[in-house]
């Protein structure tokens, strides 16, 4: 296998009971997943609270046992125990630090763990105070607000090179200003294009303004994965939204669609605007789709040129990541959604 | 860079940064300081704090100072004294790291648990000890100063090992308790419990020559020169016990989720 197949992360019926019982209430947290993360994707670790992210996360990095299951991290095993520093970095949900330490003193001490050489290390620690915008922080850790302690976490996280970052939280908990600097930082990893990003969060915007890729856990269970752009096309549906500029044609074309095309459904969004849909439409293969969708905009079509109505817009459903989220933790019987 | 200097010299920056060190020889220092002046001055320190009849009848049978008192006020002062002030100290030695995260930070770049616990205890009992042979030191000049003789150098040194190596002893027991205990309150509790243990089964006749408790106890003897017929064998039961206890520690911390 070469290196451009080997998955960041993967995982095989990961599974982790605390207790013994199977009866305890909340005992199983994580229940037997799979996950395949490849490698160079910044992946989003989506789930509610309480839904497993955290334990998936310290069983992947090794601080937690699985009760059952598997992990490779760029191909090599991760096992609980060992103490064979594998190709990853770290960052807690709430990062502590030696508080007497100032931030260079801990890059340093990280460094000297990671058994970076002595002369590298200055100009190490240097660059990655730098890349998260501590380069100017002075004094001990003690006196850093919670941003800073975030940044100084991923920092830590870079200092033996990584291949693949673990961040548990690392934007929820902070004010506006602390969420858009580490964000960027993220940005700015991923942008690098040195190492797979995964992180944990219940902030859907996060994922979808940084990441390419989406694990999403529910009550333990891993209910979607995949790229992003993949689950878009997934979780779609055969729907648009036509937007008019006057209320008079939105209503002629509403007369004219009930009269002349029984096949399109209109809802009315606003006064000028409709979601229309086909009548009994479930198709669910991607040549199906195209159909459909195609026989949709052409019903359209011919009602507003027929009527000569003119429309401001016309966009075919792309749905959010949140429509994607919930249409994941709760899913239909048919296995569809929306 | 070795591992274990990597944390060794981390541990020493925090005994001093966080004052640790600081109040550790505060509590050593004040004892080194004040036996003396204690032992020597006693007769003269009940003379002025009782009533004149009852002071001349006490002096009457108060025999005089001589140089022994000294020691024999600095170790009753300070073994017990010494030994609750370390359990205080070193109970959240890994606790602390566990319970605030900073644990999971080293524990998940590869690093085993036995440098990180060796370098506790290495710093934790190198510091207690230089505060107690400072501590002895200073008892000692004062005793000499006060009363023109204290006692043969080399066994003052080995009347202080012996106490210090049950310190030592204490602290990898601290350091066991504190991997295993989920709160401070209960690596305080297994701390004292540990101890009180120790000096409880080391009183019993028969059973008690087996564990090192007159290390802690008999202090003034070896001061003296006499030195106790266990008195090695205590030495080596209590670097056993402590070498067991870290052990332990190592094979625990290696074993816990965090």
């Amino acid at each position: 296998m070469s290196n451009d197949n080997i998955p960041a992360v993967a995982a095989r019926n990961l599974t982790k009971r605390y207790g013994t019982s199977r009866a305890k209430n909340g005992a199983l947290a994580v229940d037997g997943i799979d996950i395949t993360v490849p490698a160079g994707c910044c992946c989003g670790f989506l789930g509610k609270n309480g839904a497993g992210k955290t334990t998936t996360i310290k069983m992947l990095v090794g601080l937690k046992k699985p009760t059952a299951g598997e992990i490779s991290i760029m191909g090599a095993p991760q096992v609980f125990g060992g103490r064979k520093q594998l190709p990853f970095g770290y960052l807690p949900d709430v990062p502590t630090f030696y508080p007497y330490m100032t931030g260079a003193e801990f890059l340093t001490f990280c460094a000297k763990l990671c058994g970076v050489p002595a002369g590298k290390r200055p100009a190490l620690v240097k660059e990655l105070l730098d890349r998260v915008g501590l380069g100017k922080a002075r004094g001990a850790i003690a006196g850093y607000s919670r941003g800073m302690k975030q940044r100084l976490g991923i920092a830590q996280a870079l200092v033996n090179d990584p291949k693949v970052i673990f961040m548990d939280e690392p934007i929820s908990a902070l004010d506006p200003i602390g969420r858009r600097d580490v964000a960027d930082i993220i940005r700015g990893l991923k942008a690098g294009g040195d190492c797979s990003i995964i992180f944990s969060t219940h902030i859907l915007n996060d994922v979808e303004e940084i990441c390419d890729y989406v694990l999403i856990i529910e009550k333990g269970r891993i209910m979607a994965q995949d790229y992003l752009t993949h689950l878009k096309l997934k979780y779609r549906r055969n729907k648009a939204e036509i937007r008019f500029y006057e209320a008079e044609a939105a209503q002629r074309f509403k007369q004219a669609a009930e009269a002349e095309n029984t096949e399109i459904l209109l809802e009315a969004a606003s006064p000028l605007s409709f979601e229309a849909r086909l009548k009994g439409d479930t198709a669910e293969s991607e040549e199906a789709f195209v159909r459909a969708a195609s026989h949709l905009s052409r019903g359209i079509n011919a009602l507003l040129g027929k009527h000569e109505l003119p429309i401001e817009s016309y966009t075919a459903h792309n749905p959010a990541l949140e429509e994607i989220f919930y249409a994941a933790i709760n899913p239909t019987p048919e296995g569809g959604a929306l | 860079m070795n591992r274990y200097l990597v944390f060794l010299e981390k541990e020493i920056t925090e005994n001093i940064r966080t004052k640790k060190l600081l109040v550790l020889a505060c509590v050593f220092l004040f004892f080194g300081l004040t036996s003396p002046l204690l032992a020597r001055y006693m007769a003269e320190l009940f003379e002025f704090l009782m009533p004149a009849a009852e002071a001349e009848l006490f002096m009457m049978f108060m025999p005089a100072a001589v140089w022994p008192d000294s020691y024999t006020q600095f170790y009753s002062n300070i073994s017990q004294t010494g030994a609750i002030v370390i359990i205080f100290m070193f109970m959240g030695l890994v606790l602390r790291e566990k319970r605030s995260g900073t644990a999971d930070l080293v524990f998940c770049k590869g690093v085993s648990p036995a440098p990180f616990i060796l370098a506790k205890f290495t710093v934790s009992a190198v510091v207690s000890l230089l505060c107690l042979a400072v501590a002895i030191l200073i008892n000692y000049g004062y005793t000499v100063f006060l009363f023109e003789e204290g006692g043969q150098i080399g066994y003052v040194l080995a009347g202080a090992a012996a106490y210090g190596v049950f310190l030592t002893m204490l602290i990898s027991w601290v350091v066991l308790a504190s991997t295993l205990a989920k709160s401070t309150a209960g690596s305080a509790a297994m701390g004292f419990l540990g101890f009180i243990g120790i000096l409880t089964v080391g009183a019993l006749p028969r059973v008690g020559r087996f564990l090192p408790t007159e290390l802690m106890t008999n202090n003034v003897s070896v001061t003296l020169g006499n030195f106790y017929p266990d008195f090695a064998a205590h030495l080596f039961i209590a670097a056993g016990m402590a070498a067991v206890f870290l052990g332990l520690a190592i094979i625990i911390l290696k074993k816990q989720e965090l």
